[in-house]
């Protein structure tokens, strides 16, 4: 619990951190908001009442003040661009985005954990080569290749499932696991190529362990020795590369919800990009940030729910 | 003990990798309630002998030959998995080497131990499973058993470690335990009491025991009977007292003159190194390193003998000690080493300490400090040899690295070479050599580059010269030089980093353990070269080690070291004969000794 408590103050310490720096970034960038509403015609008059109605003209550290206090609220203010508050678009945006990254992770974890075990279960074995082989393939083929790849094969030619688009889970449960299936798979696939590999080599090093003989001098079976004494050992580097890989998985899916039309994050953001939206950019990449920041607090948690030796530090 | 068919019956047994025969055709048999040994260096196939028996080998390794348990159809050797899981801490129990690496970090020790009663039938409640490891570990003697069987392995010292994997191993009252090199990671006092744990079951329940270790001390304080391995075969078999007092095979005489580290006499090392597998020859596998050989020993003598044992020699009924391995020397009185009336120390040490930060009692609390040194005084005068001994935790590796100038005191302060205002690890500085000559050598570089490390002109002809001249002197041909370490044995890459740490002509060298990870056939050369080296030189010289044999070879003045503190420094001999401090009796005492019952009986006992 303390520890809990412990890495909850670093986690919004960095939030913060990272917010200024997400902040300052887009701060040093030329041009300003105001201009880009008003276009390339406006009176410099009227760029500077508009600075003054959005704020602009403020000193930056004012204007970053102010905008963290609002996150803290969960306001994340109000688009100049569209005029309509970023916090509720970019909430319904993560929630598409979310439901990916875990259908992708989840279907990355059901092809690693097999073939990764598997592979170094066979290593010595034609069949643990030629799934070696696959992974390795697997890890050279780029998402959004996998992706166009999957939408020929069921969409185009077998017309099983659509192409692109979205319909929210509220809506039709049906439709939108449908929907999820293409993208999830084209975002683990690859995902799940590259862990097991580390699976396969964590589970090689865990064999070779001496507990793993112990565990058999006491009369278990080989596979109960690996599933018993094995996996619980593997379990720490894999998390390591897990939590890395669903920080990979949060950017894979900008790329992926371009290819399928789905209205993501990554849409959201791509779609700010082009509209020099600052403030909703300033917005999705906090967001992005904290998730990472999450994704890595938790793997510290379960580093010690797996491994007893870690608890005590 | 001998009533009935033999426990254990292995016949014909061979491992082979893909490429080598690591194991040559052995058999034996052991009875109900014996206990054999097994004796030999690495390489020897001991280890995988034992494994073999289980079914244990690696995935790349195959058996052949047959081994057969009583009262069980099976050839253990051809069995299936099921089958042989069935057997495999049920009627036979394991015991491992390394005690750290054998259990499972992320179980509690009880889980562990009672893992191997559920696997075999009964399944007991969580509670009963805990009452049960309770039991196991308080009949091996763990003080607070129900505390240790909760706990989790990193928790546990060594020893309490090596007392849950034997409680592992017995779980079940096998018939037989196997136990390799069960003791060898473990301090002396530690060892001899998991020797006599196993000793006691065994004597107790009747439980047979096959003990597989390269210490003779240790497996004649054991073992009934012997068995001598060289390059994968018995070369000598036999009841301990027998083998040890007389005996017959050149290895294993070779073996035990080497093996005597009592100064005074000259123990001559083995010629030669212990061969890789793939490098034996055809015939007899000793002969290119023995004295006896001559061209009968290109063909495979038979192992032939009857009740007293058996040899495997063309030449065994040559007696008496062997030319070229044992002389026959006059004791040499240890030259005990005096202080030079107006000699200063080259390196000194008054009040060393160190702490560490230990572990918080309360959450918030302030962080207690742990002293791992405290206090040390320590000079070395040129030509001088000092020996740290002590267990694991008393602080020899600290004061150590401190003495090497790698870690900063807490306290106190080191006067000599590698410390401002003293010369560098140049000339007249300081040199270390390090436990592991595997670890610590750079695998990329050649032997060339390697020596030549530390010198100031590395790539001068001068410096060229100086590497053979240096590989000349801790006894390695000149070709050496252009090859990398993995291509020498464990002996010759020691050898390797002696000649490194020589050659900028320190004035200290430091040696951590610089035997501990060698044979015991080339052990004594190692020593032997320490030795020679630094007297030549008029080096000082501070070995650390737990061999305590070790340090009464070598040096010339001793430091006992416990939990930090010094308890006892003097000349060598005279603490040896006349300890003045409880610990260091105690460790003494611990340290197995060979003993060779005269007469009848095998029942070996320590010295006392």
């Amino acid at each position: 619990m303390y520890l809990i408590v412990r890495k909850t103050l670093t986690l919004l310490v960095g939030a913060f951190a990272a917010s200024f720096v997400v902040f300052c970034c887009l701060a040093v960038l030329p041009g300003n908001a105001a201009e880009v509403a008003l276009g390339t015609n406006a009176t410099p008059d009227a760029v500077a009442r508009l600075s003054e109605e959005f704020g602009t003209d403020r000193p930056l550290l004012t204007q970053y003040a102010d905008w963290a206090l609002g996150l803290l609220h969960g306001d994340f203010g109000t688009s100049y661009v569209t005029h309509e508050p970023i916090g509720p678009r970019v909430a319904d945006r993560f929630g598409v985005t979310l439901w990916l990254v875990a259908g992708g992770m989840l279907v990355a974890l059901l092809i690693a954990l097999p073939a990764g075990v598997l592979s170094a279960a066979w290593h010595r074995k034609p069949r643990g080569t030629l799934l070696s082989a696959l992974s390795q393939a697997g890890i050279a083929v780029p998402a959004f290749l996998a992706g166009l790849l999957l939408v020929y094969v069921f969409a185009v030619r077998a017309g099983a499932l659509p192409a692109g688009g979205y319909v929210p889970l509220a809506e039709d449960p049906g439709e939108w696991a449908r929907h999820l299936v293409l993208p999830c798979l084209s975002l683990g696939l690859v995902q799940g190529a590259a862990l097991s590999r580390y699976v396969r080599s964590a589970v090689l090093s865990v064999q070779r362990q001496d507990y793993m003989r112990t565990a058999r001098a006491k009369g278990a079976r080989r596979w109960a020795a690996l599933c018993r004494h094995g996996l619980p050992n593997a379990a720490v580097p894999v998390l390591t590369v897990l939590g890395l890989q669903l920080s990979a998985l949060l950017v894979g899916a900008i790329v992926v919800e371009r290819v399928f039309v789905i209205p993501g994050l990554g849409d959201l953001l791509l779609r700010a990009v082009a509209d020099r939206d600052l403030l909703l950019i300033q917005g999705v990449v906090t967001v992005l940030v904290v998730a990472v920041l999450v994704v890595n607090l938790l793997t510290d948690v379960l580093y010690r729910v797996v491994d007893p030796r870690l608890r005590s530090r | 003990m001998n009533a009935g068919p033999p426990l254990l019956e292995v016949t014909d047994l061979t491992v082979d990798s893909q490429a080598t025969r690591l194991v040559r055709g052995v058999g034996f048999t052991v009875g109900r309630g014996e206990r054999v040994g097994i004796i030999g260096e690495s390489g020897s196939g001991k280890s995988l002998t034992a494994l073999a028996a289980l079914g244990l080998l690696d995935d790349g390794l195959r058996a052949g030959g047959s081994v057969r348990l009583a009262g069980e159809e099976l050839d253990l050797v051809s069995a299936s998995d099921r089958a042989l899981s069935a057997i495999r801490g049920k009627r036979v129990g394991m015991v491992f080497q390394e005690p750290m690496s054998a259990l499972n970090p992320v179980y509690r020790l009880g889980t562990q131990i009672t893992e191997g009663i559920r696997l075999h039938g009964t399944r007991p409640t969580r509670r009963a499973g805990h009452e049960a490891a309770a039991e196991l570990l308080e009949r091996l003697k763990l003080p607070d058993p129900h505390r240790a069987a909760r706990a989790y392995p990193h928790q546990l010292s060594g020893g309490q470690r090596q007392r849950g994997v034997l409680a592992i191993a017995l779980a079940n009252d096998p018939d037989l335990l196997i136990c390799d090199e069960p003791t060898t990671a473990l301090d002396v006092t530690v060892q001899k009491e998991i020797t006599d744990l196993i000793v006691g079951d065994s004597e107790q329940r009747g439980t047979a025991v096959l003990f597989i270790s390269h210490d003779l001390a240790l497996v004649s304080s054991v073992c009934h009977r012997v068995l001598v391995m060289y390059g994968g075969r018995i070369v000598e078999s036999g009841p301990v007292h027998r083998v040890l007092s007389a005996p017959r095979h050149p290895y294993t005489r070779a073996l035990l003159a080497t093996s005597d580290l009592t100064p005074g006499t000259r123990p001559r090392a083995i010629p030669g190194i212990v061969p890789a597998p793939g490098d034996l020859q055809a015939g007899c596998g000793f002969s290119n390193r023995c004295a006896l050989a001559d061209d009968k020993c290109a063909e495979l003598p038979p192992l032939l003998g009857g009740a007293e044992g058996a040899v495997a020699c063309w030449h065994h009924e040559v007696p008496g000690a062997l030319p070229g391995v044992r002389q026959p020397s006059a004791p040499q009185a240890q030259a005990s080493w005096e202080r030079p009336a107006d000699g200063e120390p080259v390196l000194s040490a008054r009040g060393l300490t160190r702490r560490y930060p230990g572990r918080r009692v309360r959450r918030l609390g302030r962080r207690p400090t742990v002293s791992v040194l405290d206090s040390i005084d320590l000079d070395l005068y040129a030509g001088q040899r000092v020996g740290v001994v002590g267990e694991s935790g008393a602080g020899k590796s600290t004061l150590l690295r401190l003495l090497a100038g790698l870690d900063r005191p807490s306290g106190g302060r080191v006067l000599g070479p590698g410390r401002p205002g003293g010369p560098g690890r140049g000339a007249g500085g300081l040199q270390m050599v390090f436990q592991d000559p595997m670890g610590s050598l750079d695998p990329r570089q050649r032997v060339r580059d390697i020596v030549a490390e530390p010198l100031p002109h590395r790539g001068s002809p001068a410096a060229r010269e100086r590497v053979l001249e240096l590989l000349a002197a801790v006894g390695l041909p000149e070709e050496a030089a252009g090859r990398y370490p993995h291509q020498f044995s464990g002996g010759q890459r020691q050898r390797i980093a002696i000649a490194r740490a020589l050659a900028p002509e320190p004035a200290v060298l430091l040696a951590d353990e610089p035997v501990s990870a060698l044979d015991v056939s080339v052990r004594a050369q190692v020593l032997d070269l320490l030795r020679t080296a630094t007297a030549e030189r008029d080096t000082a010289l501070c070995v650390i080690s737990h061999d305590l044999g070790v340090i009464r070879y070598l040096c010339d003045t001793v430091l006992v070291l416990r939990d930090g503190k010094a308890v006892e420094t003097g000349p060598v001999e005279s603490v040896w004969r006349a300890p003045k401090h409880p610990y260091t009796e105690q460790l003494l005492a611990a340290v197995p000794q060979l003993v060779i019952p005269d007469g009848e009986g095998s029942e070996a006992r320590r010295a006392p």
